[in-house]
């Protein structure tokens, strides 16, 4: 992604994060609070069926009766959110009528979208390269999907690509079928949340025997002021198809917390891949811990069925508090899931994150590998599960997770659960905790390197197995996130 | 009297006035108090509920008589004998030239407080503090029960001095539907030198172990420790082993735990350069459920940890395990290193592990590795080529497994051989 | 080009360099030789400037500058390599992309625009296959899982790409085979001219047949205990270090 030169401008005035600025947009905003009447007005704004609006107020009422909050045994602390505070919609307000192209699109917002450096309108993504990579955009601007480009080249092969609404609206047998499957409502207490106030968000549909030819992408961008941001993505890979979507997401700067609590499900079936891969960098909020993202998202993918494979790539360098583990359920036989993970805080950021490898059916495999970056004052952690149940016949699992420590006012922690419960099984974890050497360190400087700069690039060694499996230009905008991310660690 | 009685009673006291090291922290006193003991919802004890059993009915201890155990059948040079975890003076005898010396808690708590102090300032080292902040003291109402129904016994190691044979702590079971409270204390003074076997025999069914050992390394001293038991299977245990390591202190530790037990290790490394090495064996077999939670914490410069397990279940039984290393702010050039292995012989049953990292200081080089699998069906079948049965095979392969571990000490290694094969008995692999 | 004037060094109060004076002229190899321990592998850090060593006094100029309180990179940046005794892996990080991040670094300082990425790797293929590597070395990560052959050849090969005017090589011939270090002393003679200088660090006198030294140093205990010229060589091959203490 490349960005603009007005981009590189905002840069220097923003300093420290990039993505720093608010867009000055006419927004059509909920009342703050959170009762029947919000979930009834969101549904109404979205013009839903009653089937939708019906499953939104069984969450809700599953919500009051949960007894349990936000959680208390991750490795977070942090600041009571009151949910009464929060906006649950907020939506641009050409909203009312909804663009029917990008030409009718509010040009402020376009300008938002190229201030991000997101190629909404249709672009080649590296240059030199044409027609051979192309990615499809869906923009989420607070809760309101506002375009999806390359939309006419998918339906041609029968993919769908469109925003969650719309699927509402024109797929609602699809929805109907899987919406709520693998992440179910009581699931945990933001799933619960997301399930009575999602606003919008994507879904995919992939039809049987074909290979989606582009990246499917969203950007996510959290806008408003108070605004809790909870979409809910939905892609299904039918028997024998592939997709791979990109999800990437920023946040202006602000003094409060703002919560963002998504839920994404993934579903595989037969023989189907589903490679979803994240750059992850919502506002962290400034050097001293105040403001920056709450980010509670629930994402999981189930391989429904036999030989279906689900992998999730994560680099996570933005919100001040993540609380994320992207799951696989690996029912079918010989199905595969896979987790890499990049996550970094500094200053005072804090991440717990990881995954679970649920194995069910048998011959199923899982690998995990999942990278910890420490610096300034951040406290890092990795929990994981993997869980073989008794049927899971020679199933495989491999887990290696690192943390590497800069300065030593900062904390790593690895909470690997281990859970088997077949004798056939084959699990191994392994993880190792360093510091950048001071060997390492002296022979970059020693060609020349500065110190920051050999910081980043040992650092970008340390991470590079999982940069490995994002899609190219995805892999460049995280090595550049790292870089930023890390300013001021060293010294 | 009942434990329900004994503990309802008790709060009607002051245990300050009980005057035992231990219950001088409020804090422990009302999850005593409160009958807080823990359950599976605490986090290290997720897979062993104290509740579920406490309101059986045991007894407490009233008889200390032990007709049962016969001298010349145990062979040790140094024996000291506790009978349902009260020392038994006519059967003990030390052969170590004064080099070690046997008090009650109480003795030597008047002559020289130092120790006890120092183990019992921070009482909160007992706890668990979750890294998500909750502090959870439930364990310690173990150990403050145990303290009330126990007086104690110091075994003390003089300083600069050798003990050249193994000392033998003979804990004999022969109480019935009690709980029993074995409580020690051992010093191993500055530049001392020792060796001692941890043997508990249950000669009695359906007890309730609940064991409080405290180990504290003065300056350079080295302790190895042996731990195993017989006939524990149809008896309950819980028990809690605390070392305190100072400066160039070196502990080597070895155990075998098995049956319905529930094992907390903790290991403080307070001192420079002090070294660790934990071997532990997990066995379970029918319905047994084997828990160990081990801990070691690294509180100073360049000390050193070594965790190496092997766990093995039958039948429908568990076995977990949850191996924790914490590195403190300040213990640069330190290194933990955990490893652990496991084999299931049913499809019944169930292995855990938790190897968790906690580190708080760069300059460290930590390490942990789990693997759980099933034995090679490829070196199954090359022994079978060779005319063994298959579970001679099998049998050969399990303990090639085991040996690995390498115990220095014979009686452990033998007692292993002994329990593994008891898990063959009468299985049809 | 340098000039070392009464330097001592210490390392955790242990004197390891001793009132040492040394200079090496424009277009000048110099040979340093010692036995193990005698401080030169501590002369050769300190001229790069690695942390960890106490300069009690003395001082080091390079073309007239005291590079004593300058940073590593920036004295990399004013042409000082040193070629690593022992050179270090950076898992991760493709040779290429390693070289061409440090050949970046050291043009920025010298507000040099950054190098054509196609003139680079034209550059770095030509160095490679003159040293007898093969192109997928330099995809290979920096150093991890190389043969000690091939970890000095990769120091002579950053050595040719980055064009240092002073060249420190450490023991670069330690454990080289025989066809190694024939590769290895053709591409520093080669490189030698009037403009740059060696300070050639060794306890061998097998790369000296090969590079010719234009002055001879024997070092021991921190000092210089004699100087000649290459003929200094032949009589330390036939009577040993021990005649030099």
């Amino acid at each position: 992604m490349r960005t603009s030169d007005e981009t590189t401008k905002l840069v220097e005035e923003a300093s420290k994060y990039k993505y720093g600025f608010t867009t000055n947009i006419e927004q059509d905003l909920a009342p703050k609070g959170l009762n029947k009447n919000i979930v009834r007005f969101i549904s109404k704004k979205k013009n839903e069926p009653k089937w939708l609006l019906n499953w939104r107020l069984k969450a809700f009422d599953t919500l009051e009766k949960r007894k349990d909050n936000f959680p208390t045994w991750a490795n977070l602390k942090y600041n009571k959110i009151d949910l009464q505070d929060i906006h649950y919609y907020a939506a641009p307000k050409s909203e009312d009528d909804k663009p029917k192209s990008l030409e009718e699109v509010d040009p402020e917002l376009l300008r938002a979208y190229n201030k991000l450096g997101i190629p909404l309108k249709e672009q080649e993504f590296l240059a030199g390269v044409k027609n051979s990579h192309k990615v499809a955009v869906d923009a989420v601007f607070d809760s309101v999907s506002v375009a999806t480009t390359f939309k006419s080249e998918l339906s041609k092969l029968g993919i769908i690509f469109c925003s969650f609404s719309e699927a509402v609206a024109n797929h609602p047998d699809l929805v109907k079928k899987y919406l709520g499957t693998v992440i179910p409502v009581n699931d945990n207490y933001f799933s619960t949340l997301n399930s009575a106030v999602f606003s919008d968000g994507s879904f995919v549909y992939i039809p049987p025997g074909v290979r989606c030819p582009m990246e499917l992408s969203t950007y996510f961008r959290i806008n408003a002021a108070n605004t809790g941001q909870f979409e809910r993505t939905l892609i299904i890979a039918d028997k024998n198809s592939y997709v791979s979507y990109l999800e990437g997401c920023t946040a202006p700067m602000r003094d409060e917390n703002q919560l963002h609590a998504a839920v994404v499900e993934l579903v595989a079936l037969e023989n189907a891949e589903i490679k979803y891969s994240t750059v992850q960098n919502w506002y962290p909020g400034d050097k001293n811990g105040k403001g920056g993202i709450y980010n509670f998202v629930t994402k999981r993918g189930i391989c429904q069925e036999a030989h279906s494979k689900i992998s999730w790539t994560q680099v996570e360098t933005g919100s001040a508090v993540t609380w994320k583990y992207p799951s696989v359920i690996l029912k079918g036989d010989h199905s595969s899931g896979e987790f890499y993970s990049v996550a970094l805080s500094h200053n005072c950021q804090q991440a717990d994150t990881g995954t679970k490898m649920i194995h069910i059916g048998k011959n199923t495999s899982s690998r995990i590998v999942s990278k910890g970056i420490s610096a300034g004052r951040g406290q890092q952690t990795y929990r994981g599960l993997v869980s073989i149940l008794p049927k899971a016949d020679n199933t495989k699992n491999f887990t290696q997770c690192d943390s590497l420590l800069i300065g030593n006012d900062c904390g790593a922690h690895t909470v690997p659960y281990i859970d088997v419960r077949n004798k056939s099984s084959d699990v191994a974890h392994e993880a190792s905790t360093s510091k950048i050497s001071e060997e390492q360190l002296f022979f970059c400087l020693q060609r020349g390197i500065t110190e920051e700069d050999a910081t980043a690039l040992i650092v970008n060694g340390f991470c590079r197995e999982v940069f490995k499996s994002l899609p190219m230009e995805f892999a460049v905008e995280a090595k550049k996130l790292l870089e930023l991310s890390l300013e001021g660690a060293v010294g | 009297m009942l434990l329900n009685d004994y503990l309802n009673k008790l709060k009607k006291t002051n245990l300050k006035e009980l005057n035992k090291p231990w219950l001088s922290n409020e804090l422990l006193n009302k999850e005593l108090l409160d009958n807080i003991f823990p359950d599976n919802n605490a986090e290290e004890w997720k897979n062993f509920n104290v509740n579920a059993f406490i309101k059986q009915k045991w007894n407490l201890l009233i008889s200390q008589d032990s007709p049962n155990l016969k001298k010349e059948n145990i062979l040790f040079k140094n024996l000291i004998v506790f009978n349902n975890g009260v020392l038994d003076k006519k059967l003990t005898e030390i052969n170590t030239d004064d080099k070690v010396k046997i008090h009650s808690l109480q003795e030597y708590y008047n002559k020289d407080k130092t120790i006890v102090d120092k183990i019992y300032c921070n009482s909160k080292k007992y706890s668990e503090d979750r890294i998500s902040g909750i502090i959870d003291n439930k364990t310690t109402s173990l150990l403050s029960l145990n303290s009330l129904l126990n007086q104690g016994v110091v075994i003390e190691v003089a300083a600069d001095s050798k003990v050249g044979n193994e000392i033998c702590l003979y804990n004999q079971i022969s109480a019935n539907e009690t709980i029993i409270n074995p409580y020690i204390l051992l010093v191993a003074n500055k530049n001392s030198e020792v060796n001692f076997l941890d043997l508990t025999s249950y000669i009695e069914e359906n007890n309730w172990t609940n064991v409080f050992y405290e180990v504290y390394l003065e300056k350079n001293s080295k302790v190895r420790m042996s731990n195993f038991s017989l006939n524990q299977s149809m008896n309950l245990n819980t028990s809690s082993y605390n070392f305190h390591l100072e400066k160039e202190a070196l502990l080597e530790f070895a155990s075998i735990n098995k049956g319905n037990s529930k094992k907390d290790i903790r290991v403080f490394l307070n001192g420079e350069n002090s070294k660790v090495d934990i071997k532990g064996m997990l066995l379970s077999r029918l319905i047994e459920n084997s828990d160990i939670f081990c801990k070691v914490t690294h509180n100073a410069f360049s000390s050193d940890s070594k965790q190496d397990w092997r766990m093995i279940s039958a039948d429908t039984s568990k076995t977990s395990l949850n191996g924790k290393i914490k590195i403190m702010k300040g213990a640069k050039n330190s290194s933990g290193n955990f490893f652990s292995k496991a084999l299931l012989l049913n499809d019944k049953a169930k292995a855990l592990s938790k190897p968790e990292l906690e580190i708080f200081e760069d300059d460290v080089s930590c390490s942990h590795g789990s693997s759980f699998g099933e034995l090679e069906k490829d070196k199954v079948f090359y022994l079978q080529s060779r005319g063994f049965s298959k579970k001679e095979a099998i049998e050969m392969l399990v303990s090639a497994f085991i040996s690995e571990l390498n115990f220095s000490d014979n009686n452990l290694s033998d007692n292993l051989k002994n329990e593994v094969e008891k898990m063959f008995i009468g299985k049809d692999l | 080009m340098l000039k070392i004037s009464n330097l001592s060094v210490s390392v955790e109060n242990k004197l390891i360099i001793n009132n040492l004076d040394l200079e090496i002229g424009e277009g000048k190899k110099v040979a340093v030789m010692g036995p193990n321990g005698s401080g030169k592998s501590t002369l050769s850090n300190v001229i790069s400037g690695k942390p960890g060593y106490n300069i009690k006094e003395g001082s080091i100029k390079f073309e007239d500058t005291d590079i004593l309180k300058i940073n590593p990179d920036e004295r990399a940046a004013m042409g000082i390599f040193m070629a690593f005794q022992y050179p270090v892996e950076i898992p991760g990080i493709a040779n290429s992309s390693f070289l061409r991040t440090a050949i970046n670094s050291i043009r920025k300082k010298n507000n040099i625009e950054p190098v054509n990425t196609r003139i680079f790797l034209e550059e770095l293929n030509q160095i490679a296959s003159k040293l007898g590597l093969d192109k997928s070395f330099l995809s290979r990560d920096m150093n991890e899982g190389f043969s000690g052959g091939e970890k000095k050849k990769n120091e002579i090969l950053q050595l040719l790409l980055l064009k240092p005017k002073l060249c420190v090589l450490d023991e670069i011939d330690s454990g080289l085979d025989i066809d190694s270090l024939k590769v290895i002393s053709k591409g520093i003679s080669e490189y030698s001219n009037k403009k740059n200088s060696m300070l050639i660090i060794t306890h061998y006198q097998r790369l000296l047949d090969h590079v010719i030294p234009d002055e001879v140093h024997i070092f021991n205990k921190g000092k210089i205990v004699e100087s000649g010229d290459h003929d200094l060589v032949k009589i330390l091959e036939e009577k040993g270090y021990k005649e030099f203490s």
